[in-house]
This record gives structure tokens, sequence and C-alpha cells, in this order.
């Protein structure tokens, strides 16, 4: 007696379709798991044959059963193929009786208890996406997974709480219930830090407001206690809210890393992930035997915040180069190559030279071609007393600079309408020759600047493209000259002498 | 199918043995009285021996029974414990054996049948069930 069930395998953030073979011969009993599953799917077998006699069947003696998890040669990990594995055995025992046209309709996802309830699974949402692409009309996952599974529209989802609601809706005894995709705004949390608590400092906020609207790259360089980690969180109130598409984007992302709480199955707030010093290069750019997503993944279209930059190890912020070009990241191990998504805006700060150890030593550190991919780079300068007398009037707010952001995004969006663009940042030099025509003004300025500051090739294109977000923001269509002023003063010396 | 049931063994036998042989001889009762068909008793596979072979047909299965009698019952002291890793590999060897003299291809299993009291007071089914792989093949 043979069967046949679909389920899915991650592999990056894509998914696999797997084939569940089961089949039953007189014999000594006992389960034979193949098709290359690690441990977890090796004890599936135990979870089954207990979550079987939880639910109420007798498991049937003298049946040597083989699980063939197909095809052979993809990596199987975790607990998902319990339940296909359970189905599978009470259809070879004949226990229950499901038309076989029915059962290549359904893709099935979940870990057993042994109980028999049905315990949360990762990478969801890429099985959901996945299982719309192969044109399976059903999906069956843990009830605590059914609100992600949702999100993608066009499938059925089904998210009973135990193998036996399960197996009385596929017999037909009960309905399944309706699982609304989550409301927008649900996981949406307030950002703790205003503008206008951050007291002084006006040309900082004003550079991360042209980050926030051009999703250009900051580091911030001043003295100890001036304000840099402050500033950097209060960037993340400026970030306009993630588009549906984005939002999916990023929880997927998620879902394979298994950060998705039930309580908030999609990700609407930009991700702002802080990462310190001491931590490994693989654990920001993703990695380990079968590759998962690092820092930089998680901070996808989101901020990836590097506190204390010069005391990161040279060989990580070298590996953070790559990713921060390409906008993704691929990580390539023995069991093959898996592409995350790496579209951060990275905000890094330090103290500089004077404070943070002597020029030579945060030169070793921090390489010149990586203090060339930031665009922004602001001195953070002491808050002068006067500033922080508490009957001072507050600062321009949040809400206020949010919606200068907002505007300049919409100027964005429309003028890459219908290309595979969104912000300034990711034009390429081609997109730059299009979309930032200079005056002849403008044109032998920068030439000048670019001469007496040794600007790089790389250099040049970021602050035409800082110039483009510069005059987004104040409405203007053409750059203007100073646009290019304001760009290239941002490209300031911190006491590090970049050029040389 | 009773008749193939040994007649009790001649006396004097020393103690443990009238208790092991009043055990399965309450265990084939037990047994009978779930619907199974006792096959023979005290059966000698080459170096190893089955207390019960019975016929289970609810499973379809042969089973190879294996009785521990103790003559009271004591709260701590239960007769599965007599059961040692090395009886039970035994056991699945002989079982093995057996199968494969006959060409048997349909379903088998070992249980353990615990008697204490003059009672059955424990029924494992399927002892081999759930070890590697590897190992059953032995």
């Amino acid at each position: 007696m043979l069967t046949q069930l679909t389920s899915f395998a991650t592999i990056g953030l894509s998914c696999e379709r797997i084939t569940v073979e089961v089949g039953a011969v007189a014999g000594e009993g006992a389960i034979t798991i193949v098709g290359l599953g690690d441990t977890a799917v090796q004890e599936s077998k135990q979870r089954v044959r207990m979550a079987l006699r939880s639910s109420g069947y007798r498991y049937p003696t003298g049946r040597a059963v083989t699980v063939n998890l197909a095809p052979a040669d993809i990596k199987k990990v975790g607990p998902r193929y319990d339940l296909p594995i359970a189905i599978g055995l009470l259809l070879v025992y004949d226990l229950i009786e499901v038309p076989p046209e029915k059962l290549k309709n359904i893709a099935f996802l979940g870990e057993l208890a042994l109980d028999g309830s049905l315990r949360h699974v990762t990478s969801v949402l890429p099985a959901a996406i996945a299982c719309r692409k192969e044109g399976i009309e059903t999906l069956v996952v843990p009830a605590v997974n059914g609100a992600e599974a949702a999100l993608v529209p066009g499938i059925r989802i089904i998210a009973p709480d135990t193998l036996a609601e399960l197996l009385s809706i596929l017999k037909g005894e009960r309905e399944p219930a309706q699982i609304a995709p989550p409301a927008a705004g649900a996981g949406r949390a307030a950002s703790g830090v205003d503008f206008a608590d951050v007291r002084g400092q006006e040309q900082a906020k004003r550079a991360l407001e042209i980050a926030a609207a051009g999703g250009h790259n900051v580091l911030l360089s001043g003295a100890p206690g001036s304000g840099k980690t402050l500033l950097a969180q209060a960037l993340r109130g400026i970030l306009p809210p993630l588009t549906r598409e984005e939002a999916l984007e990023v929880t997927q992302v998620y879902s394979v890393a298994n950060l998705l709480s039930s309580d908030v199955p999609l990700i609407e707030e930009r991700p702002f992930r802080t990462v310190h010093h001491t931590a490994s290069g693989v654990s920001i750019v993703g990695g380990g035997q079968i590759p998962g997503p690092g820092e930089i993944s998680l901070a996808h279209r989101g901020v990836l915040f590097l506190d204390e930059l010069a005391e990161f190890p040279p060989c990580v912020l070298e590996v953070l180069r790559q990713p921060l070009e390409d906008r993704r990241i691929t990580i390539t191990r023995a069991q093959g190559t898996v592409t995350f998504p790496a579209d951060v805006l990275l905000v890094a700060a330090m103290n500089p030279p004077r404070f943070g150890g002597s020029v030579h030593r945060i030169k070793r550190r921090i390489s010149a071609p990586f203090l060339d991919r930031m665009d922004l780079t602001i001195d953070v300068l002491s808050v002068p007393v006067e500033d922080l007398r508490q009957d001072r009037p507050p600062a321009e707010s949040t809400a206020t600079i949010l919606e200068r952001v907002r505007g300049a995004r919409e100027r964005q969006e429309a003028r890459f309408a219908g290309l595979p663009l969104s912000t300034n940042k990711e034009m390429h030099v081609r997109d730059v020759r299009t979309f930032c025509a200079l005056g002849s003004a403008s044109e032998s300025l920068l030439r000048q600047a670019a001469e007496k500051l040794h600007l790089s090739a790389r250099g040049y294109h970021r602050v035409l493209k800082v110039a483009r977000t510069i005059a987004d923001l104040s409405g203007s269509v053409s750059i203007e000259t100073p646009h290019i002023a304001e760009a290239l003063q941002y490209r300031q010396n911190i006491g590090l002498d970049t050029a040389a | 199918m009773m008749d193939a049931i040994l007649p009790p063994p001649v006396s004097p036998l020393p103690d443990h043995l009238i208790t092991g042989n009043r055990g399965e001889q309450i265990a084939c009762r037990f047994l009978q009285s779930l619907g199974y068909r006792i096959l023979g008793r005290n059966l000698r596979l080459a170096k190893d021996e089955v207390d019960i072979l019975a016929w289970d047909p609810a499973d379809a299965v042969v089973v190879f029974a294996e009785v521990k009698t103790r003559s009271r019952m004591h709260g701590d002291y239960t007769p599965e414990l007599n059961l040692t890793r090395q009886k039970r590999a035994n056991m699945i060897r002989g079982a093995r054996q057996w199968v494969t003299r006959r060409g048997w291809e349909g379903g088998y299993r070992m249980d353990l049948l615990c008697v204490a009291g003059g009672n059955v007071t424990e029924h494992i089914k399927e002892l081999s069930w759930g070890e590697e792989q590897g190992r059953r093949r032995c």
C-alpha cells in the first residue's frame, strides 16, 4: 500500500516541493525515513506514533513502513514533515479515506506534539508563496501559523489546532475555520525617540532626513555623549512605512529565521537591527551549515546600526562591503548557494580619533573602501549647555520630518515609475546619468570638489545621488548648485584622511 | 490448539520453573481471551527459546511472546525488570531466526507479558519498534 503527499522544504528564501511517499508492507514493525533528513526528521517517527495513539487511532503492529522524502538529494531539515507523515500512515493503514485527487491539491506542514496537537513551524510564508506558484489549492498549517499563511491570497488555508480536527475536516465532517489575513497596522509599534526630544544637532538631523528620504548610508562621528545613538534611534521614526510588497519580503526573511511570533504575523514596521561590535562576520551576513539569514538580511528594507564602528574587527566590516553595494548577499556553503536580500540603510556611529584612539589604529580597522560607501558623514558636535535648558522650545517633531521624507519618496517613485528602482540610492551608473543631469555651474563645482577631495568614481556618483535626494526634499525637478554643495558638505573629513 | 501446549513437566522441578510455567499458562489464557490463537509453547529456535508463539488476528501478525512471572505482586519489584537487554536481543534474534527459516512473509512482532500474583499486569507490544536500522539486522 502506497500513498503520496505534498510538503515544502526551505532553501534560503525559496521553497522546494517535497513529495512524502509512505509505503507499508507486512514484516517487523518499524518506520524507516529515507531522503536525507536531519535528526529532527528521523525523530519524527516517535512523535508521529505517539500522536496517532493520542488522537485515538490504534497503531497497527507488524508493519514495516518506509517514508521517502523525494527528491532524495535535497537536505530536509526540521520537524515540519510530522504532519504529512502522520496523514500518510493513516492512509496506508486504511484508518482514514481521502480521495487521491483531493490529496493532490493539498500541501501539509506541521510539527506534531505527543498529544496530537500541532506546533509552530518556520518558513510558512515562503511555503505559501511556493504553494500558489505550484498551483496547489490548499495548504494545511498549524493554527499558530494560520495568519502568516493567509498573507498569500489565492490559496485556501486550513489551520487546525490538532490532528483530530484536521482529520474531521479531511473527512468532510467539519468545515475549516476561515482565516482572515492580518489587518494592516496591527503590528506597528510607536518609535521610542522623537526628534523633538533631541536638542540641537540640526546638521545631523538634516543628514538623517536626507538618509531616510534617499536610503543613503550614514556615519555619525562624535564625542562620547553627544547623542549619536539617540539620533540613530530617532531615525526609525522618520522612515516611511513599508509597502505591502516590502512587508511581505521582510516577513519572509523573519519567517525563515524563525523570528516571527504568531501575534505579529506580518512585519509592517521597518526593521532596526543593532549589532554589537563583538558580533562575528557570519552572524552579520548570514551563514551556517544550512545557510540562514544574518543581521544584514534581518535589517532588509530597514536600518542596520553599527555602534562603536571603530571597535569592529576589520574582517567583519569588510564582509559588509559587497552586500552594501549589491543590496543582497549570496552565501555559499558545501550544501549549496543561497541568496538573501540585504537592502539596508547602514547607520554607523563612532568616536573620532581624538576620543577613540589614534588615527592610525582607526584607519587600520575601518578601510578606505568602507568609508567610501558612507554617503553622509557627519561630525556630531557636543551640544552647548545653553541648548539643553528646559525652557527652550522643542525642536522639529518626527511627524513633520516624516511628512517631508514621504514627499521626497513620492517624487522618487514618480520618477522611477516603470523601472525596478524605488529610491535614489538604488540608481545604477546609467540611471545616474539619466536622472542626475547637472547644469554647467554645478558641474564645475563638483569637478573642482572631486579633485580637491580626491573623490573616487564611486564617491562621485554617490555625491550625485545624495544631491538628487536633497533636490527631491526641496521639491526641485533639477539638481541645482546648492544641492551639490550640500551633498559635498557631507563628505567631510572627520579626522581620518580618507583620500590618502 | 491447546493440544500443542506441552503437558506439565515431571516433578520435582525447582520452584522458579514451576512459577514460570504457571505464569505462561496464565499468559496463554490471557491471549486467548483477547482472541489470539496459541500456536506453540516453549519453542526452541536454534540457541533461543520462545515462551509462547501466537497469532494475532486483529493485525494479522505472528506474535513471539516472552512471559516474565512473579509469584506475588510487589509494588516496586515488577516482572518487567527481569527482561534484560541481553534477553531482549536474544528474543529478537530467535524470532528473526524463525521468520527466516520458515520463509514467513507476513507481519510479526515480539511481545512481553508480565504476570504477577496470578494476573497479567502488563502486555507490551512490539519490543523491537524504534530500534536503529543498523542494529536491527543482527
